[in-house]
């Protein structure tokens, strides 16, 4: 590329990438260094291994698991379906069925099937050589296989959840679901909504930081677009689910009234925090699809994606608009008409990112030469079905129609029209594209084209009637529904559709088990011809070396840079530090800043996992005591997982390559673990802001039942302390220099942090406000729950510096464990001071 | 075995037949509802033809046009002009529409309370004062020409009541009360579902909604309004329902049956359906209900009686059918 | 920093608009009917003043792709378009707020 050197980011100076690539040829035994180090799992090691080539595969054999068992659950309400008034399937047994297969496709295939392209093909796409923190999404992968497994064990015993993927109370109060069905999907799926945010810190920190230099954010792959926007929205999205789970559990099982009426709960509470998590949710599973869609056509069309830059910016703005359409849910609720009509215009204008999409692939095709292999023809059928959902969610909009298709056949047409075409489709597609880089036989090319035919016929035959069927009459999440209606007809021919695309779905599984042979030797290689890095020759390091890149599609352009990554000519060629190692860069400008030392696998990652999930499951069959042990073997587990981190290496300084150094050791703004503590930090804020929409909104509906807060003295005493707990926090790194009285100033922040909580908690009992009686006490002993399982965590956290401090490992030449800890206690100072804040200055500070 | 249904339920009549029901207007409310549609309709069918015309020409066509569409001019017009253009229309038209549709109901406007249970309707016929001057139950009875305001409330769960053919649908949210109004243009039955998932037989939860000609209406609210009067031919069943008590669950305005937690009975042999839409009334499906409801409608709040023997069966379901 | 708030910058006005219609709106929803044209007015006066910020922010925008900063012409082009499209869809949804009135 020509023309001037765009300004420096960091003051690395770039003409040093001229060095590359280098001449000469590598010292004997780098190579046989790097493999050593980078080795394959043997025996237990299956189990505890945190490359991302392997946990990347299993990551998403567990989705595509999930995927046929929801599918399966589909058929057999489709065999309910087929005729009026039958009796294969018991009224209970459907309606636990349909709730499965909601909650199953949307949380254990959707969302994970995603991720898991992401955590498979991200490093090597942008030429690192495996995600910042391996360890993490190992975790959240084991997470999420036992505790999905175990939530879909549950149909088998009869205590599924029964009502609806989206559990809207008061049906699914103790008083009207009695049974521990709707804790199973309450804290089974709560748990997995974490695996989720897990997976995707790891992904805004590997795509912001982790790549490989020269990759500027106009080389930046669609796909990590994609997938960037993807991770900031689950940050932004899922912790109102979280928040809206906790809150039903807690009615359910403590009579916290929230969602119950007849104690100043609203049931719309629910409504408003589902579904502001709920529409972000499908747009959070359709932009990592069309992100591979983008990085497929060009490929099969074998030519650049023309309106890159557009659709970079429809991504974004899909990533901000989704969030304004949620009660676009809710349009038959009795909202009042101003509400309704925001909603209404935004969710008009967030299907403007998702044409800008459509044409820009068509244009692409147009200006290449399409191949219609198996990639190629599920694109071109995603693209066909993505636009006729498409246009019957912009009907759904106008609300006046959506009056008459809300919660009928309309809509189930319309959502799989959207997800198959949005996200199935493509995802099938990248299973075809992709396998060849992990597999050493691609897929066969004729068993794909039946599949294709199958699901895409199948498909259409399934949910074409169903747009009729609505407008017919016939509404959603009915197990049966009575003869004499002219219902017959369209329900049989999506039955009999149904199991068309099941058996493309068979044909697939058949040809998976005859083809599919990741884990070996070698790959079959770039049988697509794609143009992104990861298509460069990679072992289980990922490349031999880490290219300078100067270009969207490296491979297509820099014609010889295989040959040149291969033989080691670009950077980190080997193990300077004689461990995993990769270039931690910079967000905007990819400049290296440091060289990032990466775990080893052990077993403490997967323990955690195990004992998250129990903690989780085992409070939901009610064995309390079991579960509070389970949840101290994990934290147990997470501590001893993070005592490995945070030791500074005995080089300072290492060659990188070329006689390029970089320092091996980062605190601060440009550290990995920074980003990954701040965007956690995000998630609890996240939380707190819906708990203060939460109190509001409560407060909305009953104020005049709203009580006087505590006195001012309690108030002034918690937030003095508070402050001062945030405070000091902060300023301990500062001394450092002087180890015992930085540990002392932490261990002083949780106290005083602790003192504020007791303070603002013993305030409240005194006034007598009980969390069963009304709403108010309800939401304001959430909030204090809240902040007291931070106060909690702080203290963890503090006892671990103190740790840390007694064993010698704090110091001011290992900066990065205070300074975290620090962050994490700063907030939560601040988040006590908004509770404080809210809980008694609003309503009664405004009179 | 489970007594089938032998003739469709009113309920599901009023579906049958095209246009189906939700493009079949019977009145002012649905009318726009249904030109709607079909533009929206109109809309997008035109707007795939676009995508499918582009996409057939960007895989089939001679080079020179692939050329001219293969460049971002095309992603500029037909991705974002055109439907910003398309779009800004649609608000427009979306947002006058709601806001018409949106009216509150005018003062002296007919008024019924209608309460999801689950599942089945209490139907609450109010004075102008807004007190309750006789309640009914899985039927709705209408003048026709004339607004008619419902006011939907539940005290249980979420339902929501759409009547296709006349509005569209609206939620019975637990602590709120929304109205839905309709106008029926012309005498007839209209079906309505509920909308909204209640649990169990949430599938078998329908209604009937009854326009009649204004003179007749006068004429059935005055009998409805009315207490129940029996003939002694029917002394024997009057004393099975006593017997097995069914009068703590279910009311009959003159006697001593004041139930509150089932439908009222008062009137129940004039009604066209059973069980919320499931059956259609007659004695022999009446006598089915009683005897064994839970066979017919799993789950729902009516326990069955196989303590009744058949005799007493006939004799009840013969008293309760007299009751019109 | 700087580029990313160039590059975000429309977009998040929009969040920042939506969030305050919306605030609006629940607040005209329970407040008299005297206070509703205030409330009006000064979500007009909200929306003008975002989107003359954002189509600012575009404009800016625009005129740096000639000499681009960190990110390249690549993010400022990016950060033109995002504000105009953001200023559409402010427009769009002021709409049913000065619309009823």
């Amino acid at each position: 590329m020509s023309g001037p050197p765009p300004p420096s980011e960091t003051g690395f100076d770039t003409s040093l990438y001229e060095r590359f690539p280098t001449k000469g040829r590598r010292p004997k035994g780098e190579l046989e260094q790097l493999e050593a180090i980078w080795c394959a799992p043997k025996g237990w090691q299956w189990i505890t291994v945190i490359n991302n080539n392997y946990v990347g595969v299993y990551y998403v054999g567990a989705a595509m698991l999930f995927f046929v068992l929801a599918g399966v659950l589909a058929l057999l309400m489709r065999t309910q379906l087929a005729l009026p008034m039958q009796g294969v399937l018991a009224q209970e047994t459907y309606n636990q069925i349909f709730t499965m297969h909601g909650t199953v496709m949307m949380f254990l295939f959707a969302v994970p099937a995603v991720e898991a392209l992401g955590v498979l093909l991200l490093p090597q796409m942008l030429g690192a050589r495996d995600l910042p923190f391996p360890r993490l999404s190992a975790y959240a992968f084991w997470a999420y296989l036992i505790g999905g497994l175990a939530f879909f064990c549950s149909l088998f015993f009869g205590l599924a959840p029964n009502g609806g993927w989206f559990m809207y109370p008061p049906l699914t109060s103790t008083t009207y679901s009695p049974g521990i069905n709707a804790d199973f999907w309450l804290l089974g799926i709560g748990f997995i909504e974490i695996s989720a945010i897990a997976g995707a810190i790891e992904i805004i920190v590997g795509v912001l930081k982790t790549r490989a230099p020269g990759m500027s954010l106009d080389k930046l792959p669609v796909f990590a677009w994609a997938m960037l926007v993807f991770a900031g929205m689950i940050i932004i999205a899922f912790p109102s689910v979280i928040l809206a789970t906790t809150l039903l559990e807690l009615e359910r099982a403590l009579g916290w009234p929230f969602f119950d009426a007849a104690r100043g709960g609203d049931p719309m509470l629910w409504q408003h925090l589902f579904w502001f998590f709920g529409h972000p949710e499908v747009y959070i599973i359709f932009l990592p699809a069309a992100g591979a869609m983008s990085t497929i056509v060009p490929a099969v069309a074998r030519t650049p994606l023309v309106g890159h830059w557009l659709v970079v910016l429809a991504f974004l703005a899909t990533g901000f608009i989704s969030f304004g359409v949620w009660a676009h849910h809710m349009f038959t609720t009795g909202l009042p008409g101003v509400s309704v009509g925001m909603f209404s215009a935004a969710s008009m204008a967030v299907s403007l990112p998702a044409g800008v999409q459509v044409f820009s692939w068509i244009a692409t095709v147009a200006s290449g030469r399409m191949t219609f292999n198996a990639p190629g023809l599920f694109v071109l059928g995603s693209l066909l079905i993505f636009v006729m959902g498409g246009l019957t969610g912009v009907m759904a909009a106008m609300v006046p129609f959506d009056w008459q298709a809300h919660d009928t056949y309309f809509i189930v047409a319309h959502l799989h029209y959207v997800l198959i075409g949005g996200m199935v489709f493509p995802l099938f597609a990248a299973i075809y594209y992709w396998t060849p880089m992990v597999s050493a036989r691609p897929l066969s090319e004729r068993l794909g084209r039946w599949t294709f035919g199958l699901m895409f016929v199948g498909m259409h035959l399934a949910f074409l009637p169903m747009h009729l069927t609505g407008l017919m009459g016939m509404p959603r999440r009915v197990y049966t529904y009575a003869a004499g209606r002219d219902w017959e007809w369209p329900n049989l021919i999506s039955s009999i559709g149904a199991f068309v695309f099941a058996a493309g779905v068979l044909i697939w599984l058949i040809d998976m088990i005859r083809n599919f042979r990741p884990f070996g030797a070698s790959e079959a290689g770039n049988v697509y011809e794609g143009g992104g890095l990861e298509w460069l020759p990679a072992g289980l390091y990922s490349t031999r070396s880490i290219p300078v890149v100067t270009s969207l599609y490296p491979l297509w352009d820099q014609k010889t840079l295989a040959r040149d990554v291969a033989a080691g000519r670009y950077f980190l060629p080997g193990a300077p530090t004689g461990g995993r190692e990769t270039l931690v860069t910079s967000p905007i400008n990819a400049e290296p800043q440091y060289l990032l030392h990466m775990p080893v696998p052990s077993g403490w990652h997967v323990w955690a996992a195990v004992f998250t999930a129990g903690f989780f499951l085992l409070l939901t069959v009610q064995a309390y005591g079991a579960s509070v042990l389970s949840g101290v073997l994990a934290i147990l587990c997470v501590l001893r997982w993070c005592w490995f981190l945070d030791h500074p290496l005995p080089q300072r300084t290492v060659d990188v390559g070329a006689g390029i150094t970089l320092p091996t050791y980062a605190s601060g703004p440009s550290s990995t673990g920074w980003w990954a503590m701040v965007v956690t930090l995000v998630v609890g804020g996240m939380v707190l802001a819906m708990s203060v929409f939460s109190y509001v909104f409560l407060w909305s509906r009953n104020p005049d039942a709203w009580r006087p807060p505590p006195d001012m003295a309690s108030l002034a005493v918690a937030t003095v302390s508070a402050a001062a707990g945030g405070a000091l926090a902060l300023l301990a790194k500062r001394h450092l220099a002087r180890p015992w009285l930085a540990t002392a100033m932490v261990l002083s922040a949780a106290a005083l942090l602790t003192l504020a909580f007791g303070v603002d908690l013993s305030s409240w009992r005194t006034t007598g406000l009980e969390p069963q009686a009304s709403a108010q006490g309800a939401i304001v002993h959430a909030i204090l729950a809240w902040q007291g399982f931070f106060v909690a965590v702080a203290a963890i956290m503090a006892l671990y510096v103190l740790m840390r401090r007694l064993c010698g490992y704090v110091g001011p030449d290992r900066p990065a464990t205070l300074e975290l800890v620090g962050l994490f206690l700063a907030y939560t100072a601040g988040q006590g001071l908004v509770g404080l804040g809210v809980t008694r200055l609003f309503p009664a500070g405004l009179a | 075995m489970r007594p089938m249904p032998t003739e469709t339920p009113p309920a599901s009549e009023s579906f049958k037949g095209w246009p189906p029901p939700a493009l079949d207007p019977a009145g002012p409310f649905a009318a726009p509802l249904n030109s709607l549609t079909w533009g929206l309709l109109a809309m997008s069918a035109a707007v795939l033809a676009i995508v499918v015309i582009a996409l057939a020409l960007a895989l089939f066509a001679p080079r020179a046009w692939r050329r001219r569409l293969g460049a971002e001019r095309l992603v500029w017009i037909a991705g974002i002009a055109l439907p910003v253009v398309v779009l800004s229309a649609l608000l427009v038209w979306g947002l006058s529409l709601t806001h018409r549709l949106s009216e509150p109901p005018r003062p002296g406007e007919l008024r019924i309370r209608v309460t999801g249970e689950m599942w089945w309707w209490r139907v609450a016929y109010l004075e102008a004062s807004g007190a309750e001057a006789f309640q009914d139950a899985n039927e709705i009875h209408i003048p026709v020409g004339r607004p008619v305001a419902l006011e939907l409330e539940s005290t249980d769960v979420i339902h929501s009541l759409w009547i296709p053919r006349l509005n569209g649908k609206l939620d019975m949210i637990p602590g709120r009360r929304n109205i839905l109004r309709i106008q029926a243009d012309q005498p007839g039955e209209y079906g309505a579902q509920c909308a909204e998932f209640c649990g169990g037989p949430h599938a078998l939860m329908a209604l009937v909604v009854v326009a009649h000609a204004p003179g007749d209406f006068e004429t059935w609210k005055a009998r409805q309004a009315a207490p129940a009067v029996a003939s002694p031919v029917h002394a024997a069943g009057k004393a099975v329902f006593e017997r097995a008590g069914c009068g703590a669950c279910h009311a009959i305005r003159g006697t001593n049956a004041n139930g509150l937690a089932g439908p009222d009975l008062t009137h129940v042999g004039a009604r066209r359906i059973l069980g919320a839409g499931v059956l259609p009334n007659n004695q022999g499906t009446l006598a089915g209900w009683i005897g064994d409801s839970q066979a017919i409608k799993p789950g729902n709040r009516m326990p069955a009686y196989p303590v009744l023997t058949g005799k007493e069966l006939r004799d009840v379901s013969a008293y309760l059918e007299s009751l019109k | 920093m700087n580029t990313w708030l160039s590059l975000l910058g429309g977009l998040a006005l929009w969040a920042a608009h939506f969030l305050a219609s919306y605030a609006l709106a629940s607040l005209a929803d329970i407040s008299p009917y005297e206070h509703q044209a205030p409330l009006t007015w000064l979500l007009a006066g909200l929306t003008l003043a975002c989107v003359l910020a954002a189509v600012a922010l575009g404009v800016r925008a625009w005129r740096a792709t000639g000499r681009p900063g960190l990110g390249g012409a690549f993010v400022q082009r990016l950060s033109a378009l995002a504000s105009l499209l953001s200023a559409i869809a402010i427009l769009w949804q002021s709409a049913p707020f000065l619309w009823r009135y």
